[in-house]
């Protein structure tokens, strides 16, 4: 042991003499050795530990970068299948369209179609409006081909804007196209061509509305002539009827009277 | 008397390299330098289990000595640390189980070494001696155990402690005096 009395700062060394004589029988008490296996296996476990560590950096940066590989193919293959969750699908197909790859990743069945209803200046009201699939599964009986454009008027459609291409994935689902502004999933035709394509209620009058500013701004043209014919043949007081009593006037005059016109006057029978 | 270091400092760069790698070799090298001072520490700290705990010890060293940086007094007191750290949780454990005697038979040892020679201190059995120490602040304690076990500097426990040098200095100073205070009493 080091000098005690020096280390320890004692003055008087003489009557340090005990305190150094405890210190002394103190650390040979205290000083032991572990019995020898349980010193191997402390020894083991360490040296384990520590390889362990030493290689762990490594394996660690390989296993993400095998993490993230897999993570990265298999989104991607679950994506082209059209299979990840709503949102991520989505987000995916947006990127994929915006970058230059030849890639098709398809946006999810239902909610891209009400997204797209929400973002674009004229929705896309046919690709789900009650009729559009029926009509489209007939043209395309009767043409042999798929995909194709179609004018529909079922009975039950609310306008006569009805204008639009289809086609089939793999799947079996069809995808009504419009504008060249993309693929809208309207309806699987092999399990609900009787089904009605109804939008969500909070969809509704914001519908309504979309549909009457078409028809004022830009549907007059195309419907005119044979909603025109009809109108005359019934008689009616409806709108349509207004519209062909007020024939020969200028357009602005015609969208005036439109703005003033109940909701009602639109109704899919007078119409059609 | 503790053991001096096995490893000198000239070549402790290369055993530091090779422990880190996981070299059983090396790692009985510095357990045979290194354990019974830990396992003389731990005895001294009432902590159960003393031989798992070194176990322990080793293991945390192993776990953080790619951190390490240094020669092989730092690597020492740099285990003592982490020993430490078992020391000091443990005094906080029992002061929160102040029901719980620390030692019951180191206190229900009476304390008369009045005019007790030297020899007969050497003499005396390992939870007479710890009695005493007991007898002292945790920190004047701790101090003397550290100092009994191997031979560290005011400095180098100041380092295991984390106290400044005057500090452990004084803690040395006020436990040798409480010690011989102890020793020479009637």
């Amino acid at each position: 042991m080091a000098p005690l009395n020096d280390s320890l700062g004692m003055e008087r060394p003489g009557q340090s003499h005990e305190v150094s004589g405890f210190l002394t029988a103190l650390s040979d008490e205290l000083v032991l050795a572990p019995d020898e296996v349980t010193a191997s296996r402390h020894v083991a476990a360490a040296a384990a530990r520590a390889r362990a560590l030493a290689r762990g950096p490594r394996t660690m940066r390989w296993v993400a970068t095998a993490t993230a590989l897999v993570t990265v193919l298999g989104t991607g293959g679950v994506a082209l299948a059209g299979g990840l969750p709503d949102p991520i699908q989505t987000a995916v197909a947006d990127v994929a369209r915006v970058l230059p790859l030849p890639i098709d990743i398809p946006y999810p069945h239902a909610s891209r179609l009400w997204s797209a209803q929400e973002s674009v200046d004229k929705p896309e009201i046919d690709t789900w409006s009650r009729g559009t699939a029926i009509d489209a599964l007939a043209a395309e009986t009767q043409s042999g081909e798929k995909g194709g454009w179609i004018e529909a008027r079922p009975a039950e459609y609310r306008t006569s804007r009805t204008v639009r291409s289809w086609d089939r994935d793999h799947t079996g689902h069809l995808w009504c196209l419009s504008d060249g502004e993309g693929r809208h999933a309207a309806e699987d035709l092999n399990s609900t061509c009787d089904n009605e394509f109804v939008a969500p209620p909070r969809f509704d009058q914001k519908v309504d509305e979309q549909i009457d500013n078409i028809d004022r701004e830009d549907g007059r043209d195309d419907e005119e002539p044979r909603q025109g014919g009809e109108s005359d043949g019934d008689g009616s007081g409806s709108v349509d009827h207004d519209d062909a009593d007020n024939r020969g006037q200028d357009d602005s005059d015609r969208r005036e009277e439109r703005h003033d016109g109940s909701p009602d006057d639109f109704s899919s029978t007078e119409r059609l | 008397m503790p053991p001096t270091p096995t490893i000198p400092d000239r070549d402790f760069a290369a055993h530091l390299r090779a422990a880190k790698a996981g070299n059983e070799t090396i790692w009985r090298a510095l357990y045979d330098w290194l354990a019974p001072q830990l396992l003389g520490f731990v005895r001294a700290s009432h902590l159960s289990d003393p031989e798992d705990v070194v176990g322990d010890v080793f293991l945390e060293v192993a776990r953080r000595i790619d951190d390490f940086k240094g020669d092989a007094r730092g690597f020492r007191a740099w285990v003592f640390t982490i020993a430490r750290a078992r020391r000091v949780d443990e005094i906080r454990r029992r002061l929160r189980r102040t029901e719980e005697p620390l030692d019951t038979a180191v206190h229900d040892f009476a304390v008369d070494r009045a005019n007790v020679e030297h020899e007969a201190l050497a003499m005396v059995g390992l939870e007479e001696l710890l009695a005493l120490v007991d007898k002292l602040t945790d920190d004047q304690g701790e101090v003397i155990i550290l100092r009994a076990l191997g031979g560290w500097t005011a400095r180098e426990i100041g380092e295991i402690t984390c106290r400044s040098t005057g500090s452990v200095e004084q803690l040395q100073r006020r436990a040798v005096e409480a010690l011989r205070t102890l020793l020479d009493a009637p």
